[in-house]
């Protein structure tokens, strides 16, 4: 069979990203120019500053996901782009180069969902086998999805409030931990113990989940604490809202494993990259025999890359956008 | 020389096809909040009809602001790409000169409402040299400022005084400019005149 190259963007949130992926799985190249650094100086992404740095290095990002690749537009078969969901200022950049080079190259135009991109980032490791169950945690989703085939998502259990990175993200605040902070309460929790009680959310029969009470529950412990005079341990109580985090993402997609009789895990998006999850995924999907996999680090994050791998499925698929294709800030998984 | 002219940083958008100084055609509509889905199809559509493919393109003249930061985005991240890919020149303009390219022997103050009392301003004479350079500025300053001059304000927002609308003329503009140095298509980005809000407030703080 034909190889097809795609060649995808990924400009969602503070990072500019093309790559160029072969077959689904083999990275070319992926340019991934983060601007982390730029908004750690205001605690958070600042969709304004995101979209002027977005558009000041979008056609260098480009230029040099060819140059790595050694290729030109002429051996690229597709373009796959994230219309959605995301900063709509910042989603725009790569929406309108991507448009324009299948303009002017007259390539197919291939739209992708962010979270397919997260998912897919796992047919970087090794081929998705299915069916399977995907957790995708991230600063914007926390879902379960199951899969019976390429393609076919369905979302069986999401977040009712606060995104588990959203959350360890304000937990990190309390703990005047700077911005990023998620992955500060992860090194943190993993020298402390758990000697805090807090609630185990939203543990019930549904796979929903519910982050903004463990929040909370965070912010009125340091409080009453402070009240009696007595110092937060930093890292006992990361480690204490960590482990909540754990054993109800544990539990619930274990159950949801079971009920769906689907022996295969994925884990995707940001917070794949904590440390105390994937351990713990690791040790309790051993203990069941279930098939995990969690993609390797650089691309957890956002990266054009599992855009590419999405992206490619899409395509052999028959999906097309036209020119007067959108970004959308919000959208439903497809 | 067939250029392609894009300007989309204020209400109104523009795009036009010219060979050397003879506009080919032009495309002028109101942006309604669809300039994401309709800039690429209009420009397709504009080349198409006028026998034009977009490998035929040697230059793009591009708006590059003030004006509505998304219009501006839209408009510099498609011409950017267009200049880059095609390896063509790539000429960066002033929004509010394209506004004061009226046909009009008056000296032309064009304004965007820029909230809060401010306003993106910039002043021309009727061969569109800059009288004072384009800037931000309280709108009571900008009059202070013009108090003593013959000038003749053009505006697509509505002001508590008399404004003209902008009858945009690309020719005037790419005389202008047809013998400017081509810049690199990565360096050319969009001229905000304003910093962000959170840049304000940390300049502020510290």
């Amino acid at each position: 069979m034909k190889d097809v190259c795609i060649l995808a963007f990924e400009s969602s949130c503070d990072e500019t990203s093309v790559a160029i992926i072969r077959n689904g799985h083999d990275v070319i190249s992926n340019v991934v120019l983060t601007q982390m650094d730029t908004h750690a100086n205001y605690g958070g992404v600042v969709p304004e500053i995101a979209s002027r740095m977005h558009i000041e290095n979008i056609t260098m990002v480009i230029e040099e996901a060819l140059t790595k690749a050694g290729l030109d537009m002429e051996d690229i078969d597709a373009i796959a782009v994230t219309y959605g969901p995301g900063l709509i200022g910042s989603l725009l950049i790569g929406l309108q180069a991507a448009k324009t080079l299948a303009y002017i190259y007259d390539k197919p135009l291939v739209p992708v969902h962010h979270i397919a991109g997260h998912i897919y980032a796992n047919n970087l490791e090794k081929p998705m086998e299915f069916p399977l169950m995907a957790l995708v945690i991230s600063g914007g989703h926390t879902e379960l999805v199951y899969m019976k085939e390429d393609y076919d998502f369905k979302v069986v259990g999401s977040t009712l409030d606060d995104a588990v990175g959203e959350a360890y993200d304000k937990v990190a605040r309390v703990l005047d931990l700077p911005y990023p902070g998620g992955p500060k309460v992860d090194k943190l929790a993993h020298i402390g113990q758990d000697t805090y009680k807090l609630p185990l959310p939203l543990d019930d029969d549904t796979y929903n989940f519910s982050f903004s009470g463990l929040k909370s529950a965070v912010i009125n412990l340091k409080h009453n604490e402070a009240q009696k005079g007595n110092e937060i341990v930093k890292e006992n109580l990361a480690c204490s809202f960590q482990n909540k985090v754990i054993e109800i993402l544990t539990k619930k997609t274990i159950k949801a494993l079971k009920e769906y009789n689907c022996d295969n895990l994925i884990i995707a998006g940001g917070v794949s990259a904590n440390a105390g999850i994937r351990d713990e995924f690791k040790k309790i999907c051993a203990l069941n025999k279930i098939n995990l996999t969690i993609p390797n680090l650089k691309y957890c994050t956002d990266n054009a890359a599992m855009i590419g791998a999405a992206g490619y499925y899409a395509y052999k698929l028959g999906r097309r956008a036209d020119l007067n294709l959108n970004s959308k800030a919000n959208d439903k998984l497809n | 020389m067939i250029s392609l002219f894009i300007d989309t940083c204020n209400k109104q958008i523009v795009i036009g096809l010219l060979e050397d100084l003879n506009l080919i055609d032009e495309m002028k509509f109101i942006n309604d909040n669809d300039l994401s889905e309709k800039l690429l199809p209009s420009i397709k559509e504009l080349l198409s009809k006028n026998n034009t493919k977009i490998n035929d393109l040697n230059r793009v003249y591009v708006s590059v602001g003030p004006g509505s930061f998304t219009g501006i985005r839209i408009g510099v991240t498609v011409a950017k790409t267009i200049a880059w890919a095609l390896k063509i020149d790539i000429i960066p303009v002033s929004s509010l000169e394209v506004m004061a390219s009226v046909d009009m022997d008056d000296n032309i103050c064009s304004l965007v409402d820029a909230r809060r009392g401010y306003v993106y301003a910039g002043c021309y004479d009727k061969e569109l040299n800059n009288i004072f350079k384009d800037e931000y500025i309280l709108l009571s300053d900008l009059k202070k400022k013009l108090e003593d001059k013959k000038i003749t304000y053009l505006s697509y927002d509505n002001f508590d005084f008399d404004t003209n609308i902008p009858d945009i003329n690309i020719t005037k503009v790419v005389k202008k400019h047809m013998n400017d140095e081509p810049l690199n298509p990565h360096m050319v980005n969009p001229v905000y005149l304003k910093r962000t809000e959170a840049e304000e407030k940390n300049d502020k703080n510290s």
